[in-house]
């Protein structure tokens, strides 16, 4: 009796230790100082400048000039901002760059799934989907440039050999020229969204495969049943900064285009950059860089809030 | 006790960012000089602060000379030296501010500088449009009073001059860049052809329709909207622009439609000059072009005499001037150049003002690397002198070469005003979309028309 | 469902000659890139390309590149030394605070994650004004420290890493818990090490994004004994344009480190260390 008492008791304190040790202020404290280096930085080097490009949104302040002859203008700028038919051009050309995103994703997770398990000199193969990625980007520019090529390309040689009579321009084609861009996005991340699948993808335990394999599962059943599901925490991750870095896409555009031809190709990141520093309207940059950030926000909370519906952790 | 702590941190973090934001504030109030702080690693000694805290006149004054292109080209420091040794009470550093000669990258740097109020004494732009633009922010010191205190009339002493602007004159011009056409000597015995001492754009048609071949075109013209596709408009005598003094459109002038026509004409109907399509779609080099054969002829500026690229022709170069709009009328062309300024923050205007002369005279001309704007000058020996420098200068037919400089007038300098840019790349836009065959020539001189007023009226 | 030809898998066969067929595609680039290299200037930019130079001008080029005008060895040591410090310390302090936003209860997390999110959505163009006025004013203008610190707070690598520790089962933690270990052995000796490849993935993507960073350098250096190795490939150019031989020359030279980091990094990947309570 004496006995149990005691031992209840102990595991009562247990408890409470436990209870103590998991919560409380022990845990912000840790919480704090372990976000600390990180959220310092950020804030001086990224949240700072960000609040004063927010506040320098309402003036004309130009560069050149210095902060003494910023003038507050109020809304002027972001009126004029949501009217230029150019700005909203170069919004709907980034609503369909998203559209790839998913694309690239199945691409490249149906890659990963291939190279993990179901190909020799799995090495190898990683190197070379991974190269695009780290090529120069003139590189890249210059042989899309070639492959594209409208009359002696080999993409337009063989669809005129397949009887298309007048295929598409590509690059110097309005009409296609964002396609064009489109696949040459897809195409050099996928390796960048491989390799972070193929992180994600280890950390599925084999024996569930095997188990699969001797229930008879076949091959498609495991990828939808068991890769798709475990692998959703990194779908997650590369949805959202997919979906973020399209919008911040700027070196390829400009090498590829520079936004034209006729302005096809135009992104808000282009045309926010023609804007700062070639026109050296610089507040009035900032006020498009703050409807940029807000309509990606709002992508990104929806696709916070819609996670739970198929994001196992 | 924590809370305490989380909250202290917080407290320590607006502090600083607090802190940051109004020491940043405060020292873009400042001006040049005193701001470099110790972040600089400037090449030399140059005692900026001693020399800008305005003390005796015995004190050497330190100047810096800010620009794009680099010592391996321009040979900035053997030059500087002539002029130092003639004028022992000024020191100047050459600052290129980026080492690949790309003035985009120059002009970004340049502003951040100018941001951070760097020491600046001359600048130097490559195009009247970064000019203007900066002018208007205020960079740049009008140079009027030290014009008129040395006697001289900035047109008489140079042949492009920019414009006066709110009245001043802001800045020299240092090399001076006319147009004219750049020929294929091979093509054009191959075709039967003469060299044309002056002629007219159905001239140039007719050339370019005999030099094309089976393993050529008889002309390229390149993706610059600006330029090629307002061949007629850069002969115009009276404004090679499209922008009138007043700021005002020039876009209806019916030779704005007739350069499109003509461009048009080239490529699609006489199929003698190299397809727009082409061009874009594969960011066709020119040089490319022009020096591996592929492009019998090709109008350009005047810096194609020497900036060859890492080309070295295997034929003989002949020059033709730009033709004329009309056949009895003299060869005009659009010049234009860089031009050398005074920072409005710069403490020592009047050394800077007498460096410049010396550059924009003597200087270029020793240089022997750009023709100059300068009168004065010996325009033969300079000629001679540039060639020489060359990787193979009996490749420059010479007498075809002084002939088209010495006959060529230049057209009336018109500022442009500092939405230039945007409406060109507007025009261009439209042009694009003509030559890709997406829309007819009316459509697009009407949008383009309507877009470039648009600009000038929110420009007001 | 395997159907074997000796010891030969003939489906994987069939896989790895599509994937290699694909993957020439995927070649191509680097492949121009060393093809451009080999050439003569004025032969790079023909049509059509030449994959085979017919004039070869290799030692010459990469003699350009290493021994000539410019300081190439410094650069490329400046950016070594600059890309692992960078990697390190952006791996460090993404890991723990990604290790508080998954594993640590503490008070306004979920309002903190947000903003630091947040602050990934600005385009970065924007803030290059502001942060080179910063860079001015800390003294950090011109330094490495000051690039190092540009990329060493990175968000991705926080909510990358924050994804995968939310992967890491809450029980063997709370079992580190009871037994009275704090966070900071938590993190060091399970959490941490449980996530390896993720960590190896993160670390391999800075290395090469600091590597082939042009613009920060750019922006923030001026002295040309500081430079990387990115400023040092774009300086192949005059005053009319890119010489694309020796840029191209100077890529393939600079392109090395990272294959060999890619390679080292996989090796981490795959052979990550899975103790039992990883998943199921």
């Amino acid at each position: 009796m004496q006995q149990a008492l005691e031992s209840q008791r102990h595991s009562q304190r247990g408890r409470r230790r436990v209870k103590d040790s998991f919560g409380g202020w022990r845990e912000n404290v840790a919480g704090y100082l372990f976000v600390a280096p990180m959220f310092i930085g950020t804030s001086v080097l990224v949240l700072f400048p960000i609040l004063a490009s927010v506040v320098l949104s309402f003036t004309d302040w130009n560069i050149v000039t210095g902060y003494k002859n910023a003038n507050y203008v109020g809304l002027a700028n972001y009126q004029e901002l949501l009217t230029n038919s150019l700005f909203l051009k170069s919004l709907k050309n980034n609503l369909v760059i998203l559209l790839s995103i998913p694309v690239t994703l199945i691409i490249s997770l149906t890659m990963a799934v291939l190279i993990n398990r179901y190909v020799y000199f799995k090495g190898l193969f990683k190197v070379i989907y991974f190269m695009p990625f780290i090529s120069s980007a003139v590189a890249v520019a210059i042989v899309f440039r070639v492959l594209f090529h409208p009359t002696r390309g080999p993409i337009n040689q063989l669809l005129m050999s397949l009887g298309i009579d007048s295929p598409p321009g590509w690059l110097a084609d309005p009409k296609f020229a964002l396609l064009s861009v489109m696949l040459i996005m897809v195409w050099t991340s996928i390796g960048f969204n491989l390799i972070i699948y193929l992180a994600g993808l280890q950390n599925i335990p084999k024996e569930l495969y095997e188990s699969a394999q001797i229930d008879g599962a076949s091959a498609w059943y495991q990828f939808t049943r068991i890769t798709v599901p475990l692998v959703s925490p990194t779908t997650f991750l590369l949805l959202v900064a997919g979906m973020i870095s399209s919008f911040k896409i700027f070196d390829l555009i400009l090498v590829l285009t520079n936004g034209g031809p006729g302005n096809s190709t135009i992104t808000p990141v282009v045309f926010l950059y023609q804007k700062a520093f070639i026109d050296l309207k610089t507040g009035y940059a900032s006020a498009i860089s703050m409807v940029i950030f807000a309509i990606i926000l709002l992508i990104t909370l929806i696709q916070f809030a819609v996670q739970k519906k198929w994001v196992n952790y | 006790m924590l809370k305490r702590r989380g909250y202290v941190l917080i407290i320590c973090l607006i502090f600083i960012l607090v802190l940051a934001a109004c020491a940043s504030n405060g020292d873009s109030t400042q001006d040049s000089g005193k701001s470099d702080g110790g972040s600089q690693a400037n090449a030399g000694s140059a005692n900026t602060g001693s020399a800008n805290s305005g003390k005796a006149a015995e004190e050497v004054v330190h100047l810096k000379f800010i620009h794009w292109i680099n010592e391996d080209v321009a040979h900035w420091e053997d030059l500087i030296a002539v002029y130092e040794a003639e004028n022992p009470g000024v020191k100047i550093e050459s600052v290129p501010l980026v080492n690949n000669n790309s003035t985009s990258d120059y002009v970004k740097k340049l502003d951040l500088l100018a941001a951070a109020g760097d020491q600046m004494d001359l600048i130097m732009f490559s195009n009247i449009g970064d000019y203007v633009k900066r002018i208007d922010a205020g960079l740049l010191a009008p140079i009027n009073s030290f014009l008129d205190e040395e006697g001289i009339d900035i047109n008489s002493e140079y042949n492009n001059a920019y414009g006066q602007i709110n009245g001043q004159y802001y800045g020299l011009p240092m090399k001076s860049v006319m147009n004219l056409i750049m020929i294929n000597k091979n093509h054009l015995d191959e075709a039967g052809l003469e060299i044309p001492k002056e002629w007219t754009w159905d001239d140039y048609r007719e050339y370019a329709k005999a030099m094309t071949t089976a393993d050529h075109y008889g002309s390229y013209l390149h993706s610059w909207h600006h330029f090629h596709s307002l061949l007629k408009v850069l002969g115009n005598p009276e404004n090679p622009t499209l922008f009138n003094e007043d700021g005002s459109s020039n876009m209806e002038h019916p030779l704005v439609r007739e350069s499109l026509e003509l461009r048009y004409q080239l490529e699609q109907v006489d199929k003698s000059s190299v397809p727009y399509l082409e061009t874009f779609s594969q960011q066709l080099n020119y040089r490319q072009q022009f020096f591996s054969g592929r492009a019998s002829m090709i109008p350009t500026g005047s810096f194609m005499i020497t900036e060859w690229g890492e080309f070295t022709p295997d034929f003989e170069i002949a020059w033709a001037p730009w033709p004329k709009n009309d056949a009895n009328s003299k060869v005009y062309t659009n010049v234009s150049g860089d031009v050398i300024s005074i920072a409005e923050s710069s403490k020592h205007k009047q050394e800077a003002y007498d460096f410049m002369r010396w550059l924009t005279t003597e200087g270029i001309s020793q240089q022997g690397l750009w023709v100059p704007s300068w009168k004065g000058g010996e325009m033969t020996a300079t000629l001679e002198r540039m060639v020489a420098a060359t990787p193979k200068p009996e490749a420059v037919h010479m007498e075809s070469l002084a002939h088209t400089i010495m006959i060529s007038n230049p057209a009336k300098t018109v500022t442009p005003p500092t939405y230039s840019y945007e409406a060109t790349t507007e025009f261009g836009n439209e042009a694009d979309l003509y030559l890709l065959g997406e829309q007819d020539l009316d459509t697009t001189m009407k949008n383009a028309i309507e877009k470039v007023k648009k600009i000038v009226e929110s420009n007001k | 469902m395997f159907e074997r030809l000796g010891y030969v898998d003939l489906r994987k066969l069939t896989i790895t000659i599509l994937m290699a067929l694909l993957g020439i595609l995927f070649l191509l680039p680097f492949a121009w890139m060393i093809s451009a290299s080999l050439k003569v200037e004025a032969d790079v930019l023909t049509f059509p390309i030449q994959w085979i130079p017919e004039r070869m001008n290799a030692i010459e080029n990469y003699k350009a590149v290493w021994a000539g005008a410019l300081p190439f060895t410094l650069l490329y040591w400046n950016s070594i030394k600059v890309t692992v410090i960078t990697t390190i310390t952006s791996a460090l302090f993404s890991a723990m605070a990604a290790y508080a936003f998954a594993k640590i209860n503490f008070k306004g997390r979920n309002v903190l994650f947000i903003i630091v999110l947040a602050t990934y959505m600005v385009p970065p163009q924007t803030l290059l004004v502001t942060q080179f006025l910063l860079y001015r004013w800390f003294g950090l203008y011109d330094t490495h420290l000051g690039l190092i610190l540009l990329n060493a707070f990175s968000v991705f690598g926080t909510f990358m890493l924050r994804q995968f520790f939310m992967g890491v089962n809450n029980e063997i933690i709370e079992a580190a818990r009871i037994d009275g270990a704090g966070h900071a052995r938590i993190f060091s000796h399970i959490a941490f090490p449980l996530i390896r490849p993720a960590i190896a993935t993160y670390a391999i993507l800075r290395f090469i994004w600091t590597w082939n960073d042009f613009q920060s350098p750019f922006i923030f250096l001026r002295s040309d004994t500081l430079y990387t190795i990115q400023i040092g490939i774009k300086s192949f150019a005059d005053d009319h344009g890119s010489i694309y031989s020796l840029m191209m020359a100077a890529s393939v030279s600079a392109i090395v480190p990272l294959l060999i980091i890619f390679i080292i990094g996989q090796k981490h990947v795959i052979e990550g260390v899975q103790l039992g309570g990883v998943k199921g």
